[in-house]
């Protein structure tokens, strides 16, 4: 399961940048990788099927690494100007810095088998990133939400 | 043992993964903040040059009118004096013609003294225009005085006038720019705005200096970019520039004109 929504996420992410994106270049990275990277992915499994079964690192950093670099991209284009989805982006950045390593580190921790105590820890802090992800995602929305409100 | 291999290289797989999302994550930020401090400098030089491009604008107006006001000066020397003077001439050398007879002789010599007189109005005021005599003898205040006086008895418009401030201690060589700029506001209303009444108050407004100026005239979209390049709004800005002011103009169409400029 954890492919499928790694990579959906990739999908809708990838074309969501895509629409905010302004120069050529940037544009152009976003669209090879959307092509390049399912294509690579999808062709590991089928090489390998029983890659599929089991937890692989170099799926999850392929995914959200050019996420973070096109979340960095749109802040960057907006700089000292307003920007469209500025709260919406800051808490998707926010989330995904945070939450890869907290996936990472989970995974680390799984293997070890240590405590079982910071397993729960982690998963409170994924859950708070989460709520604070939400909060900028709602606060965007707000202000779009009003923003209609009074063109009307 | 292969269990324990395995689980080994997962590990170091899990700790090179943690490592390799480390060192990206610093590159982006790194990047990041080389290429968004380059765009804010570029963000800086822009906004400089932008001032310099309106400063230069503003020079360039500064020049026009000074180029203007010395064509309307030749013109105005060249129609009301110089023309008088070639007549009075004309009729001087007729004074030498032999045998004239005593009536025309002195219709002659009338014809000189009126015309003379006319060319000394003239000069007069021409030099009045240039510079009203009242305001270097008097000061501001008895400058605007005439100046409303002036367009009042046009009758064509009511300008009131009131004044807060104490102008003998402000700095002669402003009094200039402040006339000026109302004398400039005063021709666009009646030439451009039509207005019927218009309204100039000097007041002393958060320890500033403010005048405010009100006309019920046509106006115009003020936030129209072809309004804002007039030569006359230009020359107005580069005197509250010089004054160490700032104004504020607002206008929409046929809600007259509001301006409030300050000066120090």
């Amino acid at each position: 399961m954890q492919h499928f929504y790694e990579l959906f996420q990739f999908v809708i992410l990838s074309y969501f940048f895509s629409l905010l994106l302004k120069t050529r270049a940037q544009l152009l990275t976003v669209y090879i990788l959307l092509i390049v990277l399912p294509v690579f992915l999808l062709s590991r499994y089928l090489i390998d099927p029983n890659l599929f079964f089991e937890y692989n690192h170099l799926e999850p950093y392929l995914t959200t690494m050019p996420l973070i670099v096109y979340s960095s991209m749109h802040l960057y284009n907006n700089l000292g100007e307003k920007s469209d989805f500025y709260y919406g982006n800051i808490g998707l950045l926010f989330y995904l810095f945070t939450s890869t390593f907290i996936f990472l580190i989970y995974r680390l921790y799984v293997v070890l088998d240590i405590d079982d105590k910071i397993g729960d820890v982690m998963t409170i802090i994924n859950i708070t990133l989460q709520y604070i992800k939400f909060g900028f995602f709602f606060y965007q929305w707000k202000l779009i939400y009003f923003n209609k409100n009074e063109l009307n | 043992m292969n269990s324990i291999n395995l689980e080994n290289s997962e590990i170091i797989q899990g700790v090179f993964f943690i490592l390799l999302a480390f060192i990206s994550m610093f590159l982006v930020l790194i990047l990041f903040f080389y290429f968004s401090r380059k765009k804010i400098v570029q963000i800086e030089v822009d906004k400089k040059n932008l001032e310099i491009e309106h400063q230069k604008e503003l020079l360039n107006s500064v020049l026009i009118t000074q180029e203007e006001e010395r064509k309307r000066i030749a013109q105005d020397l060249h129609d009301d004096i110089s023309s008088k003077l070639n007549v009075v001439s004309l009729n001087s050398h007729l004074l030498k013609t032999p045998n004239l007879s005593e009536s025309e002789q002195l219709e002659i010599t009338n014809n000189i003294i009126e015309l003379t007189q006319k060319a000394l109005e003239n000069s007069r005021r021409i030099a009045h225009d240039l510079l009203p005599p009242v305001l270097e003898k008097f000061g501001l205040h008895a400058g605007i005085e005439e100046l409303v006086e002036e367009f009042n008895s046009t009758k064509t418009v009511k300008v009131s006038y009131e004044n807060q401030l104490d102008f003998e201690s402000y700095p002669i060589e402003k009094h200039l720019h402040i006339f000026r700029i109302l004398q400039e506001l005063l021709n666009n209303s009646l030439r451009h705005g039509k207005a019927t009444e218009i309204s100039i108050q000097f007041t002393n407004f958060d320890n500033q200096k403010t005048c405010t100026y009100i006309d019920n005239g046509l106006g115009f979209d003020s936030s129209s970019e072809e309004n804002q390049k007039g030569l006359g709004m230009k020359n107005i800005e580069s005197r509250i520039n010089f004054l160490g002011g700032n104004f504020n103009f607002t206008s929409k169409p046929n809600e007259g004109v509001k301006m409030i400029f300050n000066f120090n």
